[in-house]
């Protein structure tokens, strides 16, 4: 059953928080062989909203099955109602993206 | 020039009277014949960071032989002891202007987790989560940023395993 990407996007006065969490095994070389298919995981994270670069990590097979981040970054004009993209990209070349509308805090 | 004709010759150029034994010319011969693949293999395959073996192999990769000053104003959160080993969350606070963040756990079979690029207007403020692919119940993590000047601070923290191993290893 392949889940979707979670994302939660919040302006808080100048500065957006954000919270992913990207649907993807990362198999570690162990485990790949265990199962008996080819390792992957995701090599290249990044986000971008109007253009811009807002977060980027290069995981390792290190990192958590269903990698979970949070991040923030200043708004700079960004306004609420603007798309968030998120992609990323696998060790056996696959890149997929989804994106999110940034959400004004109502408290 | 054969190896043949080589032993023939060696054979007659021994004046002093110590001839070269067949058997220990044929190992000589092996020794230099196989090491020469060897040493071009390590000059033309680059290692990259995320398959070293060790914190040391990671950071010379990265960095090279630069200076590496320890800085205690880099936040580290992690929790005392981690329930769950292929679960651990982290988080990095830091009020750097960063270029690049390195995280890295000692213990690991690989020790890099990942390199966070930092952009322009960024701050620092990340969570992640990793796994602990040791044996040990007790892991080290370092925090290693490279300012917008190219200079490096790093920071460091333990923490306990519940489970050993975490199953992720």
């Amino acid at each position: 059953m392949k889940s979707k990407a979670i994302i939660k996007a919040k302006k808080y006065d100048n500065i957006v928080r954000v919270k992913i969490r990207i649907p993807h095994p990362m198999l570690t070389k162990r485990q790949a062989s265990m199962k008996g298919i080819r390792q992957d995981y995701i090599t290249h994270i990044f986000a971008t909203v109007n253009k811009r670069i807002v977060f980027d990590f290069r995981p390792t097979q290190s990192v958590s099955k269903y990698p979970t981040f949070k991040f923030a970054f200043k708004a700079n004009g960004v306004k609420a109602g603007d798309i968030l993209v998120l992609t990323w990209q696998t060790l056996l070349g696959e890149t997929k993206h989804t994106s999110y509308a940034i959400q004004e805090n109502d408290t | 020039m054969e190896l043949k004709q080589i032993y023939v010759k060696l054979e007659h150029s021994s004046s002093k009277g110590r001839k070269m034994n067949r058997r220990s010319f044929i190992s000589l011969a092996a020794i230099s014949g196989a090491s020469l693949p060897l040493i071009a293999q390590e000059i033309t395959s680059a290692k990259k960071p995320e398959e070293a073996n060790s914190v040391e192999e990671v950071l010379m990769l990265l960095f090279g032989n630069r200076k590496i000053v320890e800085d205690k104003s880099i936040q580290i959160k992690v929790p005392k002891v981690a329930s769950h080993g292929g679960q651990v969350p982290i988080s990095i606070k830091s009020s750097k202007e960063a270029k690049q963040i390195v995280v890295i756990a000692e213990e690991n079979k690989k020790p890099l987790i990942g390199v966070f690029i930092v952009p322009k207007d960024a701050i620092i403020d990340y969570m992640l989560k990793f796994r602990i692919t040791s044996d040990s119940r007790k892991t080290h993590v370092q925090i290693i940023i490279e300012d917008i000047n190219g200079n490096l601070y790093r920071n460091k923290t333990n923490l306990k395993v519940q489970t050993a191993g975490g199953c992720e290893g």
